[in-house]
């Protein structure tokens, strides 16, 4: 049976980009394009650890890609909760700042109830428990999407042959 | 037309995996139209309405102006997003005509790409402020993402599913330490 690298430091990998994409204010507008952020942390996951096979490893494996793109969700979903928290203690509520004046420029094309309701639901916009169970499940299912995603596009292709497992060579007996 | 070969994931995986695919996926449309549909009804649903908004609200950013609407209440997430999600739900349903289950062979990874670039140039245009972005170029640009992303999904989630439950337990037994890898192998 072939071996397999880890899969945990290049999903550690995964999630800290998901993490970065999720918690930094600005950065986070591209979550809004369905978890685009998460997608793509998913999806690099399964590049890291494409790249760190090696031939005599097993190729790679559409269930490994669930499972990297899953885990990378999951820590970055801790991770980015932590960053997130971190940032609120350190400066307040910095990503208020920025969706407020992203909506700005929104403001002439929305009902104005439309725009004092968004306004008013990121004053809401605390830290808890349910914001990370919520991350958990949603960096979950959007990694493992973005795992699959990752797969389909770093593949091995159909016609690379897997590398015979190398024999050492016999011991050459003298005399 | 792809066709399965003898390594074919087995047919029950195949028909449990694109099941739950499917049904998970109807789930979450379901989930985005039920949204609105409890803004709008009396008695206790507005909790459940706030609810579902506050689930969708970490993946979309919602607004009102770039959202469909039911009842007059927008739907759970905007209306490009809800497009790529009923578009990827429709490409599930047409997905066991076009291709049989149990082929793993994916569609060139260019398709995939391809078919995201007029929704990310969409989103791109109208970030800059260029008039890109209407109801209808978010509907039609997240529509054929969503519609050819199954293609590449599904064969890869049926042989992934495949893979993992055919794959070695993680604890075996210690006096007989290959137990689990030859029953796994069997199967």
């Amino acid at each position: 049976m072939q071996q397999k690298p880890s899969i945990v430091l290049p999903a550690l990998y995964g999630g800290i980009i998901i993490a970065a994409i999720s918690a930094i204010p600005g950065l986070n507008l591209l979550n809004c394009l369905c978890c685009a952020g998460v997608l793509l942390g998913g999806a690099l996951s399964v590049f890291f650890y494409k790249k760190d096979l090696k031939p005599e490893h097993a190729p790679l494996e559409s269930g490994t890609a669930i499972q990297l793109g899953a885990l990378a969700g999951v820590f970055g979903a801790i991770i980015g909760t932590a960053i997130t928290a971190a940032i609120m203690a350190a400066f307040g509520n910095v990503s208020r700042h920025v969706i407020a004046s992203f909506l700005e420029g929104f403001r002439d094309q929305m009902p104005s109830e439309a725009f004092d309701q968004a306004i008013r639901s990121l004053e809401n916009g605390g830290l808890t428990i349910v914001t990370l169970v919520i991350s958990l499940v949603i960096d979950t299912l959007f990694g493992l999407l973005g795992g699959l995603i990752g797969f389909a596009i770093w593949k091995p292709k159909p016609g690379a042959a897997t590398p015979p497992p190398q024999v050492p060579p016999p011991p050459v007996i003298q005399g | 037309m792809a066709s399965a070969s003898a390594d074919s994931p087995p047919v029950r995986v195949a028909y449990s995996a694109y099941g739950l695919l499917l049904a998970g996926t109807a789930l979450w449309c379901a989930a985005i139209m039920a949204a609105p549909l409890f803004s709008t009804l009396d008695g206790g649903y507005a909790e459940a309405a706030g609810l579902l908004y506050s689930f969708f609200h970490p993946i979309c950013h919602q607004l009102d102006s770039h959202s469909l609407h039911i009842g007059g209440a927008k739907l759970g997430v905007c209306t490009r997003c809800f497009s790529v999600y009923s578009g990827f739900l429709l490409g599930l349903l047409v997905y066991p005509a076009v291709r049989p289950l149990r082929a793993t062979l994916l569609p060139h990874r260019f398709l995939l790409i391809g078919a995201a670039v007029p929704m990310v140039l969409d989103v791109g245009l109208s970030l800059l402020g260029l008039p890109a972005g209407t109801q209808v170029s978010r509907m039609l640009t997240g529509s054929v993402f969503g519609l050819t992303a199954p293609f590449f999904l599904v064969p890869a989630v049926i042989e992934g599913c495949a893979q993992l439950l055919a794959s070695p337990p993680l604890i075996t037994n210690r006096s007989h330490p290959h137990e689990g890898i030859s029953d796994a192998t069997e199967t």
